[in-house]
């Protein structure tokens, strides 16, 4: 099923401040996507063990381990709208003005920021090919590890609302603020006003209402 | 008093794309844009993240996006709008910036 707006801000959300304390605590130089996939994974997982309702991402196995569409996605929009930078996704100054003025929706949700911040601390500074080991000797059901599991099994899927004990908590209009912080399209049209702001290539008032309906 | 008003030509592009595409929507934000330069302070909602020191305002599944110069310069969000007339502008202007369109989030 297709996550909902409010899904994909929290994922977004999730995944930036993931990113951000990943450089920022762990001072670690570079979180290639792979990297993100498997770190977002056991996020997700540590959530999803405690009944918490945080990452919404869909996971499958591939070669690499646990992959997913959606956070592939979510990570190409965070580039685009210059939230994150480079090949090793590195969070940018926006990213950071993102994150304080959403500091109040972080520090209401601490325990699902708590279980980001375990994942960074146990696997964030990890080499790739390390973490891709543990995370292949992880157990799977009936006495299986992941590296036993076959191609394409669904790993980890959104959880059923009945199952839920705590879901993040955030209200329709900081979900709404987030979404155009992390849309390409909307980030566009303010970087062309920015711009011609700066420039002072702006229409007057004339020009602005000439036929203009009353 | 009504302010001045002043708009990027991104906001001029999107808003006639409205105008031509869907008439009604385009009514609704004139309408909006009337009441916003008609009384500017009616309803303070500031951007947040990337859209600091930009207003917002409600039309719809619409945002409209704009400053109001005097309250940019009370709250000294030049810092973020930085605009290169600003000393050649009137207090009682407000700037459209952008529609941010949520209906496709």
């Amino acid at each position: 099923m297709a996550r909902t707006a409010k899904e994909k801000a929290v994922d977004r959300l999730l995944m930036l401040y993931l990113l951000h304390d990943a450089f920022s605590r762990k001072g670690i130089g570079s979180v290639p996507e792979t990297k993100l996939q498997k770190l977002v994974f056991l996020s997700e997982r540590s959530m999803i063990g405690e009944r918490e309702k945080g990452f919404n991402f869909y996971f499958i196995k591939l070669v690499y381990g646990p992959f997913s569409q959606e956070l592939e996605g979510d990570a190409k929009k965070l580039l685009e709208v210059g939230l994150v930078r480079g090949r090793g996704l590195h969070p940018t100054e926006s990213a950071k003005v993102v994150l304080e003025d959403f500091r109040d929706v972080i520090e209401r949700n601490n325990s699902f920021t708590q279980h980001v911040n375990t994942t960074n601390d146990e696997f964030a500074d990890i080499p790739l090919h390390q973490l891709l080991d543990i995370i292949h000797r992880m157990p799977w059901r009936r006495g299986k590890t992941i590296a036993d599991v076959p191609m394409r099994t669904p790993m980890l899927y959104p959880m059923k609302p009945q199952n839920v004990s705590l879901e993040f908590n955030v209200t329709d209009e900081e979900a709404e603020d987030l979404l155009m912080n992390f849309d390409p399209k909307s980030v566009n049209v303010l970087v062309q006003a920015m711009k011609e702001m700066r420039s002072g290539k702006l229409r007057t008032c004339e020009q602005v209402f000439c036929g203009v309906p009353k | 008093m009504v302010y001045q008003s002043s708009r990027a030509h991104v906001f001029a592009e999107q808003l006639a794309d409205i105008e031509r595409k869907d008439k009604i929507r385009g009514s609704r934000l004139h309408k909006a844009m009337r009441e916003i330069l008609a009384s500017p302070y009616g309803k303070v909602e500031f951007g947040k993240g990337q859209y600091r020191g930009k207003r917002k305002y409600t039309v719809g599944k619409d945002r409209l996006l704009f400053v109001v110069c005097k309250q940019c310069r009370d709250l000294k969000h030049q810092i973020f709008n930085q605009c290169s007339d600003c000393d050649k502008t009137k207090d009682e202007t407000v700037v459209w910036a952008g529609i941010i369109d949520t209906h496709k989030y």
